[in-house]
């Protein structure tokens, strides 16, 4: 039962990482990046590109991910975003789907279809605790998730540029009467989702290979997550990425394996009838 | 008379230029290339056995067409091919194929994945060409459809070979079956389930996993958990050697038996040799770098060389199904029907696999045991299955 929750809580980290990316910009300019999986990708290549070319160490290769990721995440808000800003979300959302598309063939024809593999971050594959043999990998990613959203935490409540995203994500027109930069704040919250993607794509790459396509099942479970937890909100985001991950595999093993993704299906729809807003959002108000 | 001399000698200049500009037009059209269309998977996940293919298909049209062509009435003709992507999507086959078909070719090569074959059959029915696959997937030559051939031994040959040999030689009576949730995934299990009935046992536990799906702990705990001695596993490369690498990090302790592509050499790039060490699986062909044939081996070192690809089972079989079309095409000519009239009676010998159509268009029924070590293939041993060669009155 506790190697259950050892393997769904990994799993349900990166689902939050991922979902949390989709809360910020969705906060931030009002639509859904479903290239996020693919930002994932582009972070894991980062890391195997540091690891096997340069050959950094992870966590020297950490520092390439982050750069990369982050100047990734501008580049496509410029793109992507950007030209687009002033027309329907929809746009948006359809072009952030199509700058998905040219990054995962970018990847395939640069790096080919094949998948990477990468050694684990620690010399020691397997942690014994208890009985419990526990891939150090995933206590690695567990613990980088919670320094991640403990450094986002600080970042927007204690910082002036925090403050700033937060007040550009809760009210743009206001924000910029009071002078805040809200161009660079949108530009800020796609860099920071994209880094937060690229370091869930990095830790993923010992765990579960580097490929052009890994972005697409992650990201249909991260919006799972967000939609349990709660759309908008960034502890919906963590805690429905960490449900998604668990109620996945305590599904596969207790009731059946066939039947794993209908059940989590089974699960969004009863939110979505019972509690539309999700766990932790507040039910949408008519504005008067 | 000077007048009646002109006019002769302008209508022989006119007449020699006509059947000058005619038979050339009559060479230029023996001269000109045969199309034969190639649907598979370039893009995606799915690329990694789609370039093998290329890989195999291209070779064998390099050395027909070095050797200047087919032969045919009046001369050599060279092979074109003309390529359709099916990246990952079975809706993206059914496209890449009609796209294909629009360009007149006279037989068409199909992709190894049976998801991408199955919606492509009745096109091929429809536009009365022959298809060459080399999915395992089985139910692909059950739909009484003429215009298709298989090439790889389908599963109801090789999964009761593995079965048999895990159950007689290595003496394992608790048997697990993992699968991919789909056809080809399933298509495996059908036949391991159905060989165990015949053996009068029944799998200990079955589970399966979504071609997208990353961790297998659940799964391989169900297993242990169900007393499986051994599980027999029917997947693709990257999910195989992931379930490989988990099972060893849990501490499993059960072996595997495995379809070939955990064990071609894409998927072998993947796992570390302690995953997958001393466990043993189905292949149609041995792949070519461990063959015992030498003549196999260096075919494998001079693909390596041209394409810059460690050729495995794919490239191999799909290099034969390429050279015994061009055979065909020589003997009853690049016409869409007479292909599919000629295979269905041709016999053929690859590098190392005799092909014969049975009653529904399979043309391999051989399958090897082969167990890992150090990463590579080592041959165990190799069986046939017996089959009813085809026959217009079926």
């Amino acid at each position: 039962m506790y190697q259950l929750v050892v393997n769904g809580l990994t799993m349900g980290c990166i689902y939050a990482l991922i979902a949390f990316g989709f809360i910020l910009i969705y906060n931030a300019v009002g639509a859904v990046n479903f290239a996020q999986g693919d930002l994932v990708m582009v972070g894991s290549y980062f890391g195997v590109l540091a690891v096997g070319l340069f050959g950094l160490d992870p966590f020297g290769a950490m520092v390439v991910v982050i750069a990369g990721s982050a100047a990734a995440g501008y580049v496509f808000q410029r793109l992507a975003y950007y030209p687009l800003r002033d027309g329907p979300t929809i746009n948006v959302v359809i072009s952030c789907l199509g700058a998905g598309i040219f990054l995962r063939n970018a990847a395939q024809n640069v790096a080919g279809p094949e998948p990477y593999t990468m050694k684990p971050f620690f010399g020691a594959e397997l942690v014994e605790l208890s009985g419990l043999a526990i891939p150090s990998q995933s206590i690695f990613v567990v613990v980088l998730t919670v320094i991640l959203f403990a450094v986002q935490y600080w970042f927007f409540f204690r910082t002036s540029l925090g403050r700033m995203l937060r007040a550009t994500a809760n009210d743009k027109y206001a924000a910029r009467l009071a002078g805040i930069p809200v161009r660079r704040m949108i530009a800020l919250a796609f860099v920071i989702s994209s880094v937060m993607a690229g370091m869930a794509g990095f830790v993923l790459v010992p765990i579960f290979l580097a490929s052009p396509n890994m972005g697409f099942g992650l990201v249909v479970k991260a919006w799972i997550g967000v939609v349990i937890g709660g759309f908008g909100s960034v502890p919906g985001a963590i805690v429905g990425g960490i449900l998604v991950g668990l109620l996945e595999t305590f599904t596969a093993s207790l009731i059946s394996s066939d039947y794993k993704d209908v059940i989590t299906m089974l699960v969004l729809l009863a939110v979505l009838f019972l509690r539309p807003q999700g766990i932790f959002s507040e039910p949408v108000q008519e504005k008067v | 008379m000077k007048a009646r001399r002109r006019a002769l000698l302008a209508s022989a200049v006119f007449a020699l230029a006509f059947t000058s500009t005619f038979v050339a037009d009559v060479v230029a059209a023996d001269r000109k290339p045969i199309k034969v269309g190639v649907s598979i998977s370039l893009t995606s996940d799915f690329a990694i056995s789609g370039l093998q293919q290329k890989a195999g298909i291209e070779m064998a049209v390099d050395e027909i067409n070095r050797a200047g062509g087919v032969p045919g009435k009046g001369d050599h003709r060279p092979i074109e091919l003309v390529y359709g992507d099916n990246a990952m999507s079975p809706t993206t086959a059914v496209n890449a194929l009609n796209r294909i078909l629009s360009a007149d070719p006279v037989a068409v090569l199909l992709s190894i994945r049976g998801t991408h074959v199955l919606p492509q059959l009745p096109l091929l029915q429809r536009a009365k060409i022959a298809g060459l696959t080399i999915s395992g997937t089985r139910k692909i030559t059950e739909q009484g459809n003429d215009y298709v051939f298989r090439f790889y031994p389908n599963d109801g040959v090789t999964k009761p070979i593995l079965t048999r040999f895990v159950v007689a030689k290595l003496g394992k009576k608790k048997i697990g079956v993992f699968h991919s949730a789909e056809d080809y995934g399933s298509s495996g299990r059908d036949e391991i389930v159905k060989t165990l009935k015949e053996l009068k046992l029944e799998p200990v536990a079955v589970e399966s996993h979504q071609p997208t799906d990353k961790d297998f702990t659940a799964q391989l705990q169900a297993f242990k958990a169900a007393g499986a001695e051994i599980i027999l596993l029917q997947t693709f490369e990257a999910p195989s050697a992931l379930i490989l690498k988990q099972a060893r990090q849990l501490n499993l302790g059960v072996p595997f038996g495995l379809g070939v592509t955990s064990v071609g050499a894409s998927a072998l790039k993947l796992v570390e040799p302690r995953d997958i060490e001393g466990f043993y699986a189905e292949t149609g062909v041995v792949d070519p770098p461990f063959s015992t044939d030498p003549k196999v081996r260096a075919w494998a070192a001079e693909v390596q060389k041209r394409f810059d690809i460690v050729p495995d089972y794919t490239a191999q079989i799909d290099y034969d199904a390429m050279k015994m079309l061009a055979k065909a095409i020589e003997l009853y000519g690049p016409d869409r029907e007479a292909i599919a009239q000629g295979l269905h009676v041709l016999k053929y010998r690859g590098l190392d696999t005799e092909y014969q159509s049975d009653s529904t268009g399979n043309m391999n029924h051989e399958a090897s045991i082969v167990q890992i070590r150090d990463k590579k293939q080592i041959p165990v041993e190799r069986g046939s299955m017996p089959f009813e060669p085809w026959s217009k009155q079926r």
